[in-house]
């Protein structure tokens, strides 16, 4: 992988040039709401990383939980802090698209709230991680993290089971959309896996790395504390 | 317009921010492992 990263990084800047034109330039117009809707190949690409980045979350931390294995504790550090910079963007680019549509800029709707709350528990699952130093940190973080993914079902559903601001589903719940739209919204998410799949990479190594130094570090304390 | 623009600009100085904070997480690091080799 490390050989092939540069190529990668190259192919996925590529990928993410591409669908930033296909999306602003190639994409056809609204008809309802106008140019404003492009929006969604940036919102929309981002929520279902996040998600996809908090599921991957979610069964690291079982195996955590069952195994004990660093490596999965490693993996929910990591896409736990990605999703949450997935999450931010969701919640950055939500009140920019729903300003001019809505005419608001939020509403504590249960769509709106449950991914603030989403990105709220992930939140405070990274202060918990980088603020305790309990040997019983990782076991508390990984139930933390399963009790956070439970919310991930209630973002997705809630807009087919209760009546919100949000509109309907367009992928997946029985709406249309323009095969042109269709195609530039894949070629979005997929520029954004690439995307987060590259961090993840680099932010995995750089735990592994970081538990080294302070293993390496903790050892150098304790060879200089016992008498000789 | 304005909203798609700023929209879009969001996303990308997320992106880059928290790839910033990754290479400055790197640099420490390299040097707590420059330090612990001498």
């Amino acid at each position: 992988m490390k050989r092939f990263f540069p190529i990668l990084a190259i192919l996925t800047a590529g990928l993410l040039s591409f669908g930033l034109y296909e999306a602003l330039v190639v994409a056809p117009t609204d008809q309802m709401q106008g140019e404003v809707y492009r929006i969604i190949y940036y919102h929309v690409p981002s929520a279902w990383t996040a998600f996809l980045l908090f599921l991957i979350n979610f069964v690291a931390s079982i195996v955590y939980l069952i195994w004990r294995d660093m490596r999965a504790d490693a993996v929910a550090v990591v896409t736990a802090e990605v999703g949450v910079v997935y999450c931010t963007i969701v919640l950055v680019t939500g009140p920019l698209w729903a300003r001019p549509v809505w005419g608001i800029w939020w509403t504590w709707d249960i769509r709106l709230t449950s991914t603030l709350v989403l990105w709220l528990i992930y939140v405070s699952y990274l202060f918990l991680r980088r603020f305790s130093n309990s040997g019983q940190t990782p076991v508390l973080a990984a139930a933390l993290a399963i009790f956070g993914a439970l919310d991930v079902p209630l973002v997705y559903f809630s807009i087919w089971f209760f009546r919100t601001q949000h509109p309907q589903p367009v992928v997946g719940g029985g709406g249309s959309i323009d095969p042109r739209m269709w195609h530039v919204w894949l070629l979005n998410w997929a520029a954004f896996l690439c995307f987060a799949g590259l961090v993840c990479w680099s932010r995995y190594r750089l735990e592994i790395l970081q538990r080294e130094v302070e293993e390496t570090q903790a050892l150098e304390a304790l060879l200089e504390r016992s008498p000789r | 317009m304005n909203y798609l623009y700023t929209a879009y600009a969001a996303t990308w100085l997320i992106h880059l921010t928290y790839v910033g904070y990754l290479v400055r997480r790197y640099v420490r690091l390299r040097k707590e492992i420059d330090e612990l080799g001498k």
